[in-house]
C-alpha cells in the first residue's frame, strides 16, 4: 500500500479515479483490495493517521488510545431509560478498528444467516451463498486455531470454572501468525503477528496500485444528476489535527466504509435515508461485561494470547463467553476504590484473571448528528431482556471465578465492593441493579445503514448499493442487518467481500 | 518543564524516536494545578516516598490523552474537574478546594465521594480515575509495582516495513502513468 500522509501535505489536492473508498478499516480495506485486483484505479481516504507497525508496536496503551483510537478510547453510547452508559471502542487510523481487535475470528453463525433469509428476505445471504466469502477472508487473514501453549492461565482458570458448571470451552480461531502471547492485541500488536488489515489487505491492494491517503476527513458525498460522483473533505493537519486544506476525489463508484457510527453522517450528506428513515437506526452493540477475579496463585494473565477460548453454551440465553485480558493500566483503572485501597488492589496484578461475556442484543441504538461536532451521538435503549442477560452473564462469570478458586471477585458495577462468596453472587443476581450502575463496553457497533430488501426497511440492498442514490455503495459494519451474537470483524469483512465482488462483476453498470 | 522533557517511559535510544503527534492541549495551567493534587490523592498509598517525578510526567500525558477526544468529551472532563475541585463541599459541606487539603485528607475525601449515596456524585470520579490510571500505571516505576513483568511493549515487529509512506507528487505521477492521471 502506498501511503500519502495527509498531515505532511502543504496544500489541498484534486484527484480522479475509478473507485474511492472512504475509511480504511476492515470493510474499506477489503473493498479496496478486491477493486484494485480487478484492475480498478483505487483511492482510499482515511480520517485517522498512519503509523507503521514498527511504530505503533512501541506505543504505550494510552498512546495507542490517543493516536489509533477514536475519542481516545472514550466514546460512549448514552443509555436511555434503565440502560448503562456503554463505552464503545473504535479505531481511527489507517487500518481502522482492525488494529484494535483481540484477533478473535468467528463466522456469522448459520442460525443468524438463516434468520436473515427467513425474516429479512435476504435470500442471497444464506450460509451457502456466504461460504466462499468466509473462506476468502479466512485465507487472507491466515485464521487458525489458538495453539494450546498460547492459552493463558487466566483463560485456563475460566475454562476450569466453566467445567465445574458443566460448561465446555473451545479454542478460539484467531488471525495471527507467530503470536508469542503478550496480550497486547487491543492496543496494536507489537510483533506484527496479528493480521490486521494494514498488514494483510492494504499491502495486497498496493500491489495492484491502490493508494491510501491518511489524515483525510471526508465531509460530503458529491452528487450530480442524482448520482454520487465523488467526495470532498479536508486534510487534518498540524499543529492540532484540525481541518485545513480542501481536497476532492471524483470517482465512478463511491464506497462508504466509515464504520457504523460515521457512515450515516456521510450518507446523509447525499440525502440518503430520507425515504426509509432507517438511516442511523437499528444499531446493535453486543454489550459486553467483564469480571475481574483475584486468586491466591500467581496468574500472570498477560502471558498468553489475549483471547483464546470461547463457549456458546448459553447461546439460547443470548450470551457468548470469551476469555479476555487487558493492559495492567486498564485493569487497574477498573479496580475498586482510590488511594490506599486502589494501590493495594493494583499491586495484586499478578494474581488477576479476567473473564468476559457479551450479549446478543436487540437493535436499541440510534445515531444522531450533533451540530458543530464531528462525533455523532449514539443513544442506546437496552431491552429489559438484554439487561437481564447482562446480569445473568455477570453472575455466571462470577460463579465460574469462585468455582475456579477465586478469593475475591470484582463485578462490573460502579461503587460495588468486591464480593467473596457464592451467596454474594446470588444476592447480586437477584438484586436487579439499576442499568446505569453497570459497567458495560462494546467493540462491535453494527447496523446503522442496514441491508434490506427494500427502501422502507433498510438503507442498502443486498448488493450494498444505497436504495436512494446511484454510484454509492456501503461496505462496512453499518450494513449488518441484525445482531450477530459473535465478534464482528470477519463477518464485516465477509459481507464487504461479497459486496465488492458483486460491484466488480457489475463494473460496466457502475462505470456507465 | 516542557511536555517533551516529561515524556514518559521512553523507548530505548536504539528504537529511535516516535513520530510526533499533533500538539493538542486541553487544560490550562490552572486546571493542571488541580489535576496534579487530584492524581496524588487517587494514587496515594500511605507511603511518604517522593513520587513527584511520576506526577510531573503524568499531568501532561493525561492532558494529551484527553486532548485526543472531541469537544464534548473534553468539556465533560473540564466540568467534572471543576466539580471535583469542590469535593470537600460535595462530601462534607466545607467551603475549601480539594487542592488545598493535605494528601491524606484528599484521599479520604475522594474515597467518601466514591461511595457517596447520591449516584451522580459517585460517578463524578469515574472519568478522572479512568484517565489517570490509564496513564499512571504506564510509568515504569508504577507499572513495576503492579508486578507486571513483560517487556513486549518494545519488541521488534516480525513483519516490518510492508507499507511505505511516499510524497504526493510521486504518487500522482505514478498513478497518471498507470491510469491516465489526476484531473
Ligand atoms: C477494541 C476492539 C476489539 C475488537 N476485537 C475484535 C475481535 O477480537 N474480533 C472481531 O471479530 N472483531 C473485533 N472488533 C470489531 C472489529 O474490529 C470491527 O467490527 C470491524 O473492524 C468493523 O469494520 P468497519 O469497516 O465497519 O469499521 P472500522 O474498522 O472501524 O473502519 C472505519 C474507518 O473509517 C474511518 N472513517 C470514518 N469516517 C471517516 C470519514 N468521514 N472520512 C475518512 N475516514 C473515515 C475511521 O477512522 C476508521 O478507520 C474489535 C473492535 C475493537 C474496537
Ligand atoms: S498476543 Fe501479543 S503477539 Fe499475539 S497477536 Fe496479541 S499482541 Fe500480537
Amino acid at each position: 500500500m502506498t501511503i500519502v500522509r495527509g498531515r505532511d501535505l502543504t496544500d489541498g489536492f484534486t484527484e480522479s479515479c475509478d473507485v474511492v473508498v472512504v475509511g480504511s478499516g476492515a470493510g474499506g480495506a477489503v473493498f479496496a483490495r478486491i477493486a484494485a485486483e480487478a484492475g480498478r484505479d483505487v483511492i482510499v481516504l482515511e480520517e485517522g493517521g498512519y503509523y507503521a507497525p514498527e511504530e505503533y508496536g512501541r506505543f504505550r496503551p494510552s498512546e495507542s488510545l490517543a493516536r489509533l483510537g477514536r475519542e481516545g478510547g472514550m466514546s460512549a453510547a448514552i443509555g436511555l431509560g434503565d440502560t448503562p452508559l456503554i463505552v464503545v471502542n473504535m479505531g481511527r487510523a489507517v487500518g481502522g478498528s482492525s488494529l484494535w481487535t483481540g484477533a478473535v475470528c468467528f463466522r456469522i453463525p448459520d442460525r443468524v444467516l438463516d434468520e436473515w433469509v427467513r425474516e429479512h428476505g435476504l435470500t442471497d445471504l444464506s450460509p451457502r451463498h456466504m461460504e466462499s466469502a468466509f473462506e476468502e477472508v479466512e485465507r487472507n487473514l491466515e485464521v487458525q486455531e489458538v495453539p494450546s501453549a498460547m492459552i493463558s492461565r487466566s483463560s485456563a482458570l475460566f475454562a476450569e470454572g466453566g467445567r465445574q458448571m458443566g460448561v465446555e470451552f473451545a479454542r478460539l480461531r484467531r488471525n495471527t501468525v507467530g503470536c508469542d502471547g503478550c496480550s497486547r492485541c487491543t492496543f496494536g500488536c507489537p510483533h506484527g503477528a496479528k493480521r490486521s488489515v494494514d498488514l494483510s489487505y492494504l499491502p495486497q491492494a498496493r500491489e495492484h496500485g491502490a493508494v491510501v491517503y491518511s489524515d483525510c476527513l471526508v465531509e460530503r458525498v458529491v452528487v450530480e444528476r442524482e448520482r454520487a460522483v465523488g467526495v470532498r473533505g479536508r486534510i487534518l493537519g498540524p499543529p492540532q489535527g484540525r481541518p485545513t486544506h480542501r481536497f476532492e476525489v471524483r470517482a465512478k463508484l463511491v464506497v462508504v466504509a466509515c464504520g457504523t457510527l460515521h457512515t450515516p453522517k456521510l450518507l446523509a450528506t447525499a440525502g440518503v435515508g430520507r425515504a426509509s428513515r432507517q438511516l442511523g437506526r437499528n444499531v446493535t452493540l453486543h454489550p459486553g461485561f467483564r469480571v475481574t477475579a483475584l486468586f491466591d496463585e500467581e496468574v500472570l494473565g498477560w502471558r498468553g494470547a489475549m483471547q483464546s477460548i470461547t463457549s456458546d453454551h448459553f447461546h439460547e440465553e443470548g450470551i457468548l463467553l470469551n476469555s479476555v485480558y487487558s493492559a495492567p493500566s486498564v485493569l487497574a483503572a477498573g479496580m475498586p476504590g482510590v488511594g490506599p485501597t486502589l494501590a493495594r488492589y493494583a499491586r495484586q496484578m499478578r494474581h488477576v484473571a479476567v473473564f468476559g461475556g457479551m450479549v446478543h442484543d436487540s437493535a436499541g441504538g440510534t445515531i444522531r448528528s450533533i451540530p458543530f461536532s464531528r462525533e455523532p451521538a449514539l443513544f442506546y435503549r437496552m431491552d429489559p431482556r438484554d439487561k437481564a442477560r447482562g446480569i445473568r452473564a455477570i453472575a455466571l462469570l462470577a460463579e465460574m471465578a469462585f468455582l475456579a478458586g477465586a478469593r475475591e471477585v470484582m463485578i462490573p458495577m460502579f461503587g460495588a465492593p468486591p464480593i467473596r462468596t457464592m451467596d454474594d453472587v446470588r444476592r447480586f443476581a437477584s438484586s436487579a441493579p439499576p442499568g446505569p450502575r453497570l459497567e458495560c463496553f462494546s467493540q462491535h457497533p453494527l447496523g446503522s445503514a442496514r441491508m434490506a430488501t427494500d427502501a422502507l426497511r433498510g438503507v442498502v440492498s443486498s448488493r450494498g448499493e444505497t436504495f436512494e442514490l446511484g454510484g454509492l455503495v456501503v461496505a462496512d459494519g453499518s450494513v449488518v442487518p441484525s445482531s450477530l451474537g459473535v465478534n464482528s470483524q470477519v463477518p464485516v469483512m465477509a459481507m464487504a467481500t461479497r459486496i465488492a465482488h458483486l460491484a466488480m462483476e457489475d463494473w460496466r453498470r457502475h462505470a456507465a | 518543564m516542557s511536555d517533551d522533557e516529561t515524556r514518559g517511559p521512553a523507548p530505548s535510544a536504539a528504537d529511535g524516536p516516535l513520530s510526533r503527534d499533533f500538539e493538542r492541549r486541553t487544560f490550562s495551567d490552572r486546571e493542571r494545578a488541580v489535576i496534579r493534587p487530584l492524581a496524588e490523592a487517587v494514587f496515594y498509598d500511605e507511603s511518604d516516598r517522593d513520587l513527584s517525578d511520576r506526577f510531573d510526567w503524568l499531568v501532561p500525558e493525561v492532558d494529551r490523552l484527553v486532548s485526543a477526544t472531541s469537544w464534548r468529551v473534553r468539556l465533560a472532563y473540564r466540568i467534572t474537574l471543576s466539580l471535583l475541585s469542590f469535593a470537600p463541599f460535595l462530601v462534607s459541606l466545607r467551603f475549601c478546594r480539594l487542592s488545598t487539603r493535605p494528601v491524606t485528607e484528599r484521599a479520604a475525601l475522594l474515597a467518601r465521594l466514591d461511595h457517596h449515596p447520591i449516584g451522580v456524585l459517585r460517578l463524578l470520579l469515574v472519568p478522572w480515575k479512568t484517565a489517570l490510571a490509564f496513564v499512571y500505571y504506564e510509568h515504569p516505576a508504577a507499572l513495576a509495582e503492579t508486578g507486571y513483568d513483560d517487556t513486549c511493549a518494545t519488541g521488534a515487529p516480525r513483519r516490518p516495513g510492508i507499507l511505505g509512506v511516499v510524497p504526493l507528487a510521486e504518487v500522482t505521477s505514478r498513478r497518471s502513468r498507470a491510469h491516465g492521471g489526476p484531473t
